[in-house]
């Protein structure tokens, strides 16, 4: 981050605990997030990465509100999203919108592709059904899409139309900052692509900023300003994606690395494997580079 | 349909879909000849594999490689008897040594199917019983193709475990599948697979519900057994750094039919395909930043694909030809075979 970059997300110290056990609540606490930072500025694509279950979504679901955390704050634009009020939370909201993984099952069925885009626009109380059906169409444009499909159901599309829905959707309230998670990792190989060429020209032409959450590396250090990875529920490096894939610090982050899957058949093949007890676990992020931290 | 007898790698020229090189005489482990599946869809039979011809040899792998819908798995699902019901093969011959498992009656073929031909699939939560053991179930694939006593069996299940890598066998014989990590069930899956030495494994997408360091575990450890018991592997996926760490040779299949076969490196290097070629292009890897060269268009669903190249609708150098009819496949180099006319 540079000195004249504007805060546009701030995570401080954010936790999620889960309790062991149904009734009993017997043995240590999950901790699926765990003293989790880290400070986003306008107009970048932030990048969290990490494997399943090391509490990448859930980190993502609690800057949206949509789990409380155990402690820790999220600001977003000078706000305390944890503390707003449900109006100040609903405010928040339009400006803070998310892309989901799957399109097929995050758009409801039985709506018109139209209606599930203008949707946010009626539970905002924005607009007259007509502005909001002109809106439809503008979005539909906007992500590529052929305005005259505007009355088809989801299942007309194909998956990586259904997930320019999803995009368009989230776009309707205009909002600055997308947390878009996984948003191309279950679309067929030959379209993911497309999505992604989608939401870089959206950013450019937006002015977005992302929080990406995504598990394939080779695609967030493609789209990524900097990156965030986490390893049960900690954060064990924090860098400028160039820096991080040129020089990483970390035993996890090069571990991970080494195992990305690569369609080069020259690609080395020697796996970095992290051995038990190589780390401190409850080591924080500390300074090795200027702008790149490490939990050594 | 070519007379029964011939070996299926010289039935015709110059496919794709020619054989793997040096079988010699002796012909491949596994041959795919002319497979076409149908598939019943609410509009209709459609034809979801269309005329494939493969084959693995004897130590080498083999990795078929499609998206969702390239008919990829019904292709691997054929070889062992497991279609869905609502699919069935309308012509072709799969060849294991020689012998058409497709003629086999069902008594039979379960038979091959554990014992000369193992096969892992991508969710072991569901390959396995999860109200026994995972040590009683590979013992009782021992018993069953093996005619193993049990006492025998249990040891041997052990140490299929430890040959799988899995820590701590004797003591992870008798957990529970739930017991055990992702990661650890598709080892216990692979143990069980392997348990009566088959000449042939098929393994769906063994990988791809497991994380990035657990699959490159996974695929490593394969490719070790694949080659210290001299298996034919045939590895399906959609992941071309999968089969680019595992396989030896690629097929690579869209939209039902195989559209390029040939040597990994050579496919992976030279493509020539142009849904090979734009597929490697568009993967992030580049420039960071810049616009990916993206396929356009979208995956033709079964029943909604043309008479001519299935490709053509979404390819950058289609032509008028592309569209009227099925490309014949060229050979652009001894081992390496394309269907598209821009070779013709």
């Amino acid at each position: 981050m540079g000195e004249g970059d504007r805060l546009v997300l701030e995570v401080r110290h954010l936790a999620k605990h889960y309790a062991r056990g149904l009734l009993l609540r017997r043995g240590p606490a999950v901790r699926a997030v765990d003293d989790v930072s880290f400070a986003i500025t306008e107009g970048e694509t932030f990048g969290l990465v990490g494997e399943s279950g090391c509490g990448k979504t859930t980190t993502a679901r609690c800057i949206l509100r949509l789990v409380v955390p155990t402690a820790g704050e999220v600001w977003f634009r000078g706000e305390n999203v944890l503390t707003a009020s449900r109006a100040r939370l609903k405010a928040i909201r339009r400006n803070l919108q998310v892309i989901f993984q799957d399109p097929s099952t995050s758009l409801n069925p039985r709506m018109r592709a139209g209606a599930i885009v203008e949707e946010p626009l009626s539970i905002h109380g924005l607009a007259t059904p007509a502005a909001r059906r002109a809106r439809a169409e503008e979005l539909f444009g906007l992500v590529g899409l052929d305005p005259a499909r505007i009355d088809q159901r989801p299942h007309e599309f194909s998956g990586g139309e259904r997930q320019r829905i999803g995009i368009a959707r989230a776009l309707a309230l205009s909002p600055s900052f997308v947390v878009a998670d996984e948003p191309v990792s279950a679309l067929d190989v030959s379209v993911q692509a497309q999505v992604l060429n989608l939401l870089m020209d959206l950013q450019a032409r937006l002015g977005l900023t992302y929080l990406l959450i995504a598990h394939d590396l080779r695609l967030v250090r493609h789209v990524c300003s900097r990156v965030a990875v986490m390893y049960r529920g900690r954060l064990v490096e924090l860098a400028p994606a160039a820096a991080l894939f040129a020089a990483p610090h970390h035993p996890y982050t090069r571990a991970l690395l080494s195992a990305a899957p690569l369609p080069d058949p020259d690609a080395p093949r020697a796996r970095v494997v992290l051995s038990p007890g190589e780390f401190d676990p409850t080591a924080t992020l500390r300074e090795v580079a200027p702008g790149h931290w490490a939990a050594l | 349909m070519p007379s029964s007898g011939r070996a299926p790698h010289d039935a015709e020229p110059a496919g794709p879909d020619c054989a793997a090189p040096g079988a010699g005489t002796t012909g491949p482990r596994l041959a795919i000849d002319g497979l076409t599946i149908t598939l019943d869809t609410p509009g209709g039979r459609a034809v979801a594999v269309a005329d494939v011809s493969l084959a693995v040899a004897a130590g080498t792998t083999l990795g078929l490689v499609g998206e969702s819908g390239s008919g990829k798995t019904l292709t691997a699902l054929s070889i062992v008897g497991l279609l869905p019901p609502a699919a069935r093969v309308a012509a072709g011959r799969v060849l294991l040594d020689g012998e058409d498992l497709l003629a086999l009656d069902e008594p039979r073929l379960r038979e091959v199917r554990g014992g000369r031909i193992g096969f892992v699939f991508q969710e072991p939560a569901q390959a396995l019983n999860p109200v026994l053991t995972i040590g009683y179930q590979i013992a009782e694939t021992l018993v069953v193709h093996r005619r193993a006593g049990w006492p025998a069996a249990r040891a041997q299940a052990v140490e299929w475990l430890a040959a799988v890598q899995v820590p701590d066998p004797a003591r992870r014989a008798g957990e529970y599948p739930h017991q055990l990590s992702g990661g650890l069930r598709q080892r216990a899956l692979i143990a069980m697979a392997l348990c009566c030495e088959p000449s042939l494994l098929v393994a769906d997408e063994p990988t791809s519900a497991l994380d990035a360091t657990v699959q490159a575990e996974l695929l490593d450890l394969l490719t070790a057994l694949q080659s210290r018991h001299g298996l034919a592997l045939l590895l399906v996926t959609h992941d071309l750094g999968v089969v680019a760490r595992a396989a030896d040779r690629i097929a690579v299949m869209y939209a039902g039919g195989i559209v390029e076969h040939g040597p990994a490196r050579s496919v992976l290097r030279e493509p020539r395909h142009p849904y090979t070629r734009g597929l490697l292009a568009s993967m992030p890897g580049g420039a960071p930043g810049g616009r990916l060269p993206a396929i356009e268009g979208s995956v033709p669903a079964p029943g909604r694909r043309g008479p001519g190249c299935a490709f053509a609708p979404r390819c950058p150098h289609r032509e008028p030809r592309c569209e009227a009819a099925p490309p014949a496949g060229v050979t652009v180099t001894a081992e390496h075979a394309v269907r598209c006319v821009l070779y013709g």
